[in-house]
């Protein structure tokens, strides 16, 4: 695994965040860096957090004080829609993809490509080409399913729909990937294929950031691994950790 | 959740009832059965009346459906969007009364069916107003909005000074012939023509189908929800107003309650052409095969000089045998 620390600059990082929801402490002073091309962990207890920074860092909320940077730059991340301007996307567990439509059309979904010239505002579809170039892309990410386009995705199975979620947001070449519970309602070897999808993203380049319940997976996947107790961040882990150093983190002894 | 192998393990020990319903409630069963029960239709009422098979029954057959089937169509894109709409026959009347009174005025043609279509998609505003902004569910927005759009249709009308039309452009439009087919044939199968086009090969089609199946999934993807729903509320109100135009002409004048009653024909038609009420689902060309079985049902029932009463009751039955058939449908895809 290769060493986030090794002189590059956090594509996207967040400094002293802090959210409060009434008299309860979401988040107190978190500061995080988040290196262009590695897997980062953020795990913890329930009410830890983790939710609650990967939401500031993604737009879902506005954090109560502190400071978002991206590449260095200070930026103010209102909406999800200003994230993704940004290049930051965030994975929806089934929320993101219309079971009814199949794998080229949710690929595309939001920004089709469409024929120019005279009949430019009817917004005919380039379906051939769209078919194309998907079936490049995820053929690239090494992602299989049944068929490309014609089935739709919601007669495939969990995993499958997985993998197409995060091959959208690799596909728009994003430069941050968060996911929540990548792996939480999938089988042994369906996690499997997420795991080895995500780790090929990584690898070209998108920052990806899981939160995850799954301390195995983290363990065997992460480069990095951010521990959160109450609010705050109670340890950042590189290299090798074992299963049980990160529970103990997690519990506090 | 089963893994793909999982699934072909279950197809290898599914039992023939199974398989059988699977065949039936599967899409492509839609058109084709359609087709049959059209084909069978035609079969039977011309075996049982010799009436039913000649040219001018079935040129009167023909202007019947193309009017519902224009209305039919539109409906589609509603439901497949995820909403409905219940005014579009207070809409179509209201508008039929707008053609005439412009007609009257001594505007020209175009101006005329620019005007009807036009007040027929600023209703269709309206509608989408009060359920986009307004948040108000679409069913109970356009059950309120038809009835608003039926009241002002009788407010509107003074019976004394709408004469019957005869001889103008109008009047083309419903009784005129176009290569010796009847111009209202030639007119709605350009309209849902344009319809099937918009939702087969437009974007605008292909996310009215997303936002159809999630509306979630849509808007998270950077789809403007409020603006599709929009459009798709402007198209119904348009759509309405062809209709509108098209009866008006057939009639010779307008009526306050044209259409009146038709709602529930025509949305039954969409779902036994294959459309999903809950959305996502549906083709414009089912929709119009449901409408033109549903033609021939009431044309032959009509030359058999079946009680009006059994046609009421079959066209509920028919109804009821397509809801069953869409929840089969449902069943089958959910896993």
């Amino acid at each position: 695994m290769p060493s986030p620390q090794s002189g590059r600059e956090p594509i996207l990082a967040g400094r002293g965040l802090s959210k409060y929801y009434g008299p309860v402490t979401a988040l107190d002073g978190v500061s995080i860096d988040i290196y262009p091309g590695e897997i980062l962990a953020i795990v913890g207890d329930n009410g830890a957090g983790k939710s609650t920074l990967v939401k500031a860092l993604s737009g879902a909320i506005v954090p109560d004080s502190g400071e978002i940077l991206m590449e260095g730059k200070p930026i103010r991340l209102d909406s999800p829609q200003k994230a993704r301007q940004h290049g930051i996307e965030t994975v929806y567990q089934d929320l993101a993809l219309a079971p009814n439509r199949d794998v080229v059309q949710n690929l595309y979904l939001g920004r089709e490509m469409c024929h120019g010239g005279l009949l430019k505002p009817f917004h005919f579809l380039r379906s051939r080409e769209m078919r194309r170039v998907a079936e490049q892309h995820l053929k690239q990410l090494e992602v299989g399913v049944p068929h490309v386009s014609g089935l739709p995705i919601g007669q495939m199975s969990g995993g499958q729909r997985q993998c197409v979620a995060v091959a959208r947001v690799a596909f728009w070449s994003s430069k941050v990937m968060f996911m929540d519970e990548p792996t939480a309602a999938l089988g042994v070897r369906e996690s499997e294929a997420v795991l080895r999808l995500i780790r090929r993203v990584a690898h070209a380049g998108t920052a990806v950031v899981l939160i995850s319940h799954a301390i195995p997976h983290v363990v065997a996947l992460a480069d990095r691994i951010v521990v959160l107790r109450n609010g705050r961040k109670a340890a950042d882990l590189a290299g090798s950790t074992t299963v049980e150093g990160v529970v103990n983190l997690i519990v506090g002894s | 959740m089963e893994t793909s192998s999982g699934a072909v393990e279950r197809a290898a020990r599914m039992p023939l009832s199974a398989r059988l319903r699977r065949t039936f409630v599967s899409g492509r069963f839609d058109l084709v059965g359609l087709s049959v029960v059209l084909a069978f239709l035609c079969i039977l009422f011309s075996a049982m009346t010799p009436y039913f098979m000649t040219f001018p029954n079935l040129k009167a057959l023909g202007v019947a459906v193309s009017y519902n089937a224009i209305l039919a169509a539109a409906q589609t894109v509603v439901i497949v969007a995820g909403l409905i709409d219940l005014s579009f026959t207070s809409i179509l009347a209201l508008c039929g009364i707008a053609a005439q009174k412009l007609l009257l005025l001594g505007a020209p043609f175009v101006v005329v069916v620019a005007g009807a279509i036009l007040l027929g998609m600023a209703l269709g505003l309206v509608n989408a107003a009060i359920c986009v902004a307004g948040g108000v569910n679409p069913l109970i927005a356009t059950i309120g909005t038809g009835l608003a759009f039926r009241g002002m249709a009788f407010i509107w009308l003074d019976l004394e000074s709408m004469p019957y039309f005869n001889d103008t452009a109008l009047n083309f439009v419903g009784n005129g012939s176009i290569l010796g087919l009847p111009a209202p044939l030639i007119i709605s199968a350009l309209v849902i023509g344009g319809i099937w086009v918009l939702m087969r090969f437009t974007r605008f089609g292909s996310r009215v189908y997303a936002m159809g199946g999630s509306e979630s999934a849509a808007r998270l993807a950077g789809v403007s929800v409020a603006r599709l729903k929009t459009l798709v509320f402007v198209l119904s109100g348009g759509a309405a107003a062809i209709g509108g135009l098209l009866l008006t002409s057939l009639n010779g004048t307008a009526f306050p309650d044209a259409a009146r009653g038709d709602e529930l024909i025509v949305i039954a038609a969409v779902i036994l052409g294959g459309t999903a009420l809950m959305g996502g689902r549906g083709s414009v060309i089912g929709t119009t095969l449901a409408v033109l079985v549903l033609g021939a049902m009431a044309n032959g029932m009509n030359l058999l000089g079946t009680d009006a009463f059994w046609q009421i009751f079959l066209s509920g039955a028919i109804l009821l045998l397509a809801v069953l058939v869409d929840e089969q449908r449902n069943r089958a895809r959910q896993r």
